[in-house]
């Protein structure tokens, strides 16, 4: 398999991050999935760009496990206790 | 920091779920869906910058920071747009919380951006006159990550504070 040059990986990354952002956009404004579903998918979508862009943008993709894991953990815990604060938030509205 | 503000809006909104989606509603997710594609852009665009420099290509180098660049200056004007509307219709920090979290969260972000556009011209005169040399891929990798940063930064407090409710 051919491997793509730095400048494909990064048009590639940019064009998932534009497609991403706008589904976000749309699925917010659409208010046709549940509220538990769409802060679901909002919050997934936005960790997924996050890691698009520590791990290809910032270049931490090959980067020593302890660099990579401080971003990773970072992600993780802001969309995860986001998520649980509006699932939570949900429930007692 | 960042992370803290956020978890603090997140404890912060489950005091009043009701006041902080209403106040929601007051914000157009569009501006920021638009703002969020100005800096992924413009990080994409510092990608191409770094990677030219590594091949010494001075102008491309220039022009790509050039458009990251401009993709700062144009998230810089619909967040001044944005605030100006705010006021125009009575919504301050004093309004209520959520308006406090709001303008501190993207103001503190603003100012990054704002620094970002200093760190852009910064690099963008360096590149003029480099001969590429490993102390000015330094500093062109380390404004890159800072980029990088304030895109990141944006991408987790756009939904945050726009969508999810």
């Amino acid at each position: 398999m051919a491997t793509l040059s730095a400048q494909q990986v990064a048009t590639s990354v940019w064009v998932v991050l534009v497609v991403a952002t706008v589904t976000t956009w749309l699925l917010a404004r659409g208010g046709a999935a549940s509220p538990l579903e769409t802060v679901s998918l909002v919050m997934v979508i936005a960790a997924f760009k996050a890691r698009l862009i520590v791990l290809h943008f910032m270049g931490l993709k090959h980067a020593p496990l302890p660099y990579r894991l401080i971003f990773e953990c970072w992600i993780l815990a802001v969309t995860g206790f986001t998520l649980a604060g509006c699932v939570f938030g949900i429930r007692i509205a | 920091m960042f992370g803290l503000f956020f978890a603090s809006f997140v404890v912060e909104r489950l005091h009043n779920v009701a006041l902080f989606d209403q106040s929601q509603r007051a914000l157009s997710p569009t501006i920021g869906m638009l703002n969020t594609l100005f800096l992924v852009s413009g990080s994409y665009f510092v990608v191409l910058a770094v990677d030219a420099a590594k091949r010494a290509a001075r102008r491309r180098v220039i022009g790509c920071l050039a458009l990251a660049l401009a993709c700062a200056v144009a998230f810089s004007i619909a967040k001044l747009f944005e605030y100006g509307d705010k006021f125009r219709h009575g919504l301050s920090p004093a309004t209520n919380d959520f308006f406090t979290y709001y303008f501190i969260l993207t103001g503190l972000h603003f100012l990054h951006v704002l620094i970002a556009i200093i760190v852009t011209i910064v690099l963008m005169r360096m590149s003029r006159k480099t001969d590429f040399s490993p102390r000015y891929m330094v500093i062109l990798e380390s404004g890159a990550s800072y980029w990088h940063m304030v895109d990141l930064l944006w991408v987790v407090l756009f939904p945050l504070v726009y969508l999810v409710r």
